[in-house]
């Protein structure tokens, strides 16, 4: 009886192990497998799906806090990248002012700083640079452009920071010349960003336009230096000089980035 | 007869259930041996407290049981054989039938 029923058993797992051999040995093996995967298919379809859905909304729960984390540190991050690129941008800026500057030659000239306009006072026809004493910047330094045109001098110079007063300033006047032609003249600041040209000579004949430079005499500005162009000449009998006004060569409401010439 | 019938096209949806909708949570407790685990923890369930230790409808549902493991995973352990689960599940099943016969009693309520 129980040698039967080993029997049994041995020659049952012997054609169930001989079916499985030939099904994983033969086509067999996968026609089995299409057989149960058409029968399933549909009903694995809407399994799937739904699965994947509903996955996707469990997942948006559990994962929600830290998508706001990572949300937030984004929010940082592109702050970040914001301002460095802000600051690249004044880089790139402050780079052709100095590059231009290159072009002019103004490095081999004179001993320059470079500055940036911090605020402007055009009523008073000052502006505050970002240049100070640390910076080796002295009172009367004269104030430039990079296409070498001049702004004025330091009035006030602070630790950090220096006050310059602008050409049009009405305290100030210096000695120039109209550029390629003998002809002195005195420059002096009128106030609100304008300029005039006195004790031209009378018997000159002097065109608008001409450029107006300035001249060594003084000392307190380099020579050569452009200041602007005549225009409005008046002539008259009973005045022994010529007198004009000048248009700055550079709009100072404009300025943004200066060179204060520390030797020359 | 009718159990047994019920109890195959449990398996075979809960086979589906698994290798179709769950699959998709994997990143919480889902991976690879699940499916055949759950799949023998319900067998086990099954063979412990729907079928007499006397009954052997139990051990063709785990024969059949496995056959669709076999059909519906890729591979076990990287062996990608029909039969494997179908030997598992029958072994098992067998060792449960002969622990349920030689070794556990049930007391009759009086």
């Amino acid at each position: 009886m129980r040698r039967t029923f080993w029997f049994k058993i041995i020659t049952i797992t012997v054609a169930v192990a001989a079916f499985f051999i030939i099904l994983n040995f033969t086509p067999l093996k996968e026609k089995t497998k299409n057989f149960f995967y058409s029968i399933s298919f549909s009903l694995q379809r809407n399994l799937w799906e739904a699965g994947d859905s509903f996955s996707d909304f469990v997942e948006s729960i559990f994962q929600n806090k830290k998508i706001k984390e990572e949300n937030q540190e984004l929010k940082v991050r592109i702050q970040q990248l914001t301002s460095e690129n802000i600051s690249l941008q004044k880089l790139k800026e402050e780079n052709e002012v100095l590059r231009k500057a290159l072009d002019v030659g103004l490095e081999k000239e004179f001993r320059l700083s470079f500055a940036k306009v911090v605020a402007k006072d055009v009523f008073q026809d000052s502006i505050l640079v970002n240049k100070g004493k640390k910076d080796s910047v002295s009172l009367n330094s004269p104030v430039i452009t990079e296409q070498k045109t001049l702004i004025g001098k330091i009035g006030e110079v602070h630790e950090n920071f220096s006050k310059v007063i602008l050409i049009s300033n009405s305290n100030i006047s210096f000695d120039v010349e109209l550029a390629n032609r003998e002809i002195s003249g005195l420059a002096k600041g009128k106030g609100n960003l304008n300029l005039i040209l006195e004790l031209l000579p009378w018997e000159e004949e002097i065109e608008e336009g001409e450029q107006v430079i300035t001249t060594s005499l003084g000392g307190v500005f380099p020579e050569g230096i452009l200041v602007g162009e005549v225009k409005n000449v008046k002539k008259s009998d009973i005045n022994p000089f010529q007198t004009a006004e000048i248009k700055p060569a550079t709009d100072f409401k404009e300025l943004e980035n200066l060179f204060i010439v520390t030797e020359f | 007869m009718k159990k047994i019938l019920i109890s195959i096209l449990f398996f075979y949806l809960l086979i589906l259930f698994q290798t179709s909708f769950l699959v998709h949570f994997s990143y919480f407790f889902w991976n690879n041996f699940s499916t055949p685990l759950v799949t023998a923890i319900f067998l086990i369930i099954f063979l412990c407290f729907f079928e007499k230790p006397e009954e052997n409808y139990g051990i063709f549902l785990a024969a059949f049981t496995g056959f669709l493991l076999d059909v519906f995973s890729s591979d076990f352990l990287g062996v990608n054989f029909l039969g494997i689960w179908v030997s598992v599940l029958t072994v098992l099943s067998f060792s449960i039938k002969f622990v349920l016969r030689k070794y556990v009693r049930f007391s009759l309520a009086r």
